[in-house]
């Protein structure tokens, strides 16, 4: 529920002041329909249903990670959280600005170059996100097999 | 005449955008895109959430709420952590915000003074930077790497701290690793924080089960040490749902 634009933040007891004034004239308020929807989302039924997503997302991280390793990728952070692996590229391609544009137009898989997360060698990373089911997983996983020859 | 503010200099847009609009017009050509370049989950709102949404609208409930939320989120809010962190947080002490970039940006206007440095890791989420850039905060980078998961130390703080810091941001989960942070690497880094007498928001965009516990000592921990609490908690970030959902727990299974 991305497109909601709700969170929160938990303020110390002394700034509370502060963090309203601001908010009174930054924003007057979050969006007053999103806030009601958000109510529900402490319902144990909701809550329940957002468990088993995030299974799912296990269950695809399980999948794609030794995977891609299988391909080349080295993934050299340890995911524990989120939906994405951020992976080493160095040994498949020499930037990976250009492997990821490579990709997107011989295999048809698009992920994220390095580029947007820093200066911190980011020619030498790509980011894939599992936010898709794990069929389509397995098909970009079988698509960069066939692009890379393995 | 165009003259945008000299910060805009300092603030990037998505390079991925690029890539979005060519995928999006191979597409159009009838080409299958597999798309995991997309940073949000794939699943569709739950439908207790649109309803209550939409019984909203049709009701007329379309006008402000007050500033920080609307009360009865605000407990629910506060209730959820009793009930799942059996931790005690006010609803008093909770901002309903636009996404967790709407906290970080009240939280930066709360705490950034002119010029103020403040340590991020790189790589990490450019809106963190950006977002600090606009309230005229100056980003300096943690370089990270395999060999601290990604994640900031005690030992590279201290390297990185210079008289002029501000403050570090934290995120647990990172982007774009996806790496955590235990309960002792965030508790060493908050005392690293507390001998500079720097602040120390974090960004837990998303949160895992089995931190529940931990996450628990840690307030508790925090609420008796830190007299005036610098610990900013930005929550859940643009989506009440994912956090549970994405991230609240298994997860973490080491690989």
């Amino acid at each position: 529920m991305t497109g909601w634009r709700l969170g929160w933040m938990v303020i110390p007891e002394a700034y509370v002041r502060d963090v309203e004034k601001l908010a009174q004239n930054l924003t007057l308020c979050p969006s007053t329909p999103a806030q009601y929807g958000a109510l529900a989302a402490f319902e144990p039924e909701t809550i329940a249903l957002l468990e088993s997503r995030r299974a799912e997302f296990r269950r695809r991280r399980d999948f794609l990670a030794p995977a891609l390793e299988g391909i080349g990728f080295r993934i050299t952070a340890r995911p524990e959280g989120a939906f994405y692996l951020y992976c080493d590229s160095s040994a498949l391609a020499e930037d990976s600005f250009t492997l990821a544009k490579d990709l997107l137009e011989k295999t048809g898989v698009a992920a994220t170059p390095g580029l947007d997360f820093g200066s911190n060698e980011p020619e030498k990373h790509i980011r894939f996100a599992y936010t898709t089911g794990v069929d389509r997983l397995a098909e970009a996983v079988e698509r960069l097999s066939r692009y890379f020859g393995r | 005449m165009y003259r945008p503010a000299a910060r805009l200099a300092d603030i990037e847009p998505f390079h991925v955008v690029e890539l979005l609009t060519r995928a999006r017009q191979l597409e159009s050509e009838g080409r299958d895109i597999i798309h995991m370049e997309v940073g949000e989950p794939d699943f569709p709102t739950p439908e207790l959430i649109t309803n209550a949404a939409v019984n909203a609208i049709n009701s007329g409930k379309t006008k402000y709420t007050q500033a920080l939320g609307l009360p009865e989120l605000r407990e629910a809010i506060s209730a959820f952590y009793r009930e799942r962190y059996g931790v005690s947080v006010p609803a008093s002490r909770i901002a309903v915000t636009n996404g967790a970039s709407g906290a970080l940006n009240l939280a930066f206007a709360c705490l950034a003074d002119p010029g103020s440095e403040w340590l991020l890791t790189d790589p990490g989420y450019p809106c963190n930077r950006h977002i600090l850039r606009a309230f005229d905060g100056r980003p300096q980078n943690i370089p990270v790497g395999p060999e601290t998961n990604f994640q900031p130390t005690p030992e590279l703080l201290r390297q990185h701290w210079k008289a002029t810091t501000s403050g570090l941001l934290v995120a647990s989960p990172a982007n774009p690793t996806g790496t955590l942070l235990t309960l002792a690497e965030i508790e060493a880094l908050a005392d690293v924080c507390r001998e500079k007498n720097g602040h120390y928001p974090g960004r837990r965009d998303l949160s895992r089960a089995d931190l529940r516990n931990r996450c628990t000592d840690r307030l508790r921990r925090r609420r008796r040490y830190l007299g005036h609490q610098q610990l900013f908690e930005v929550l859940s970030d643009d989506r009440l749902a994912t956090w549970l959902d994405g991230h609240s727990g298994g997860l973490r299974t080491r690989r």
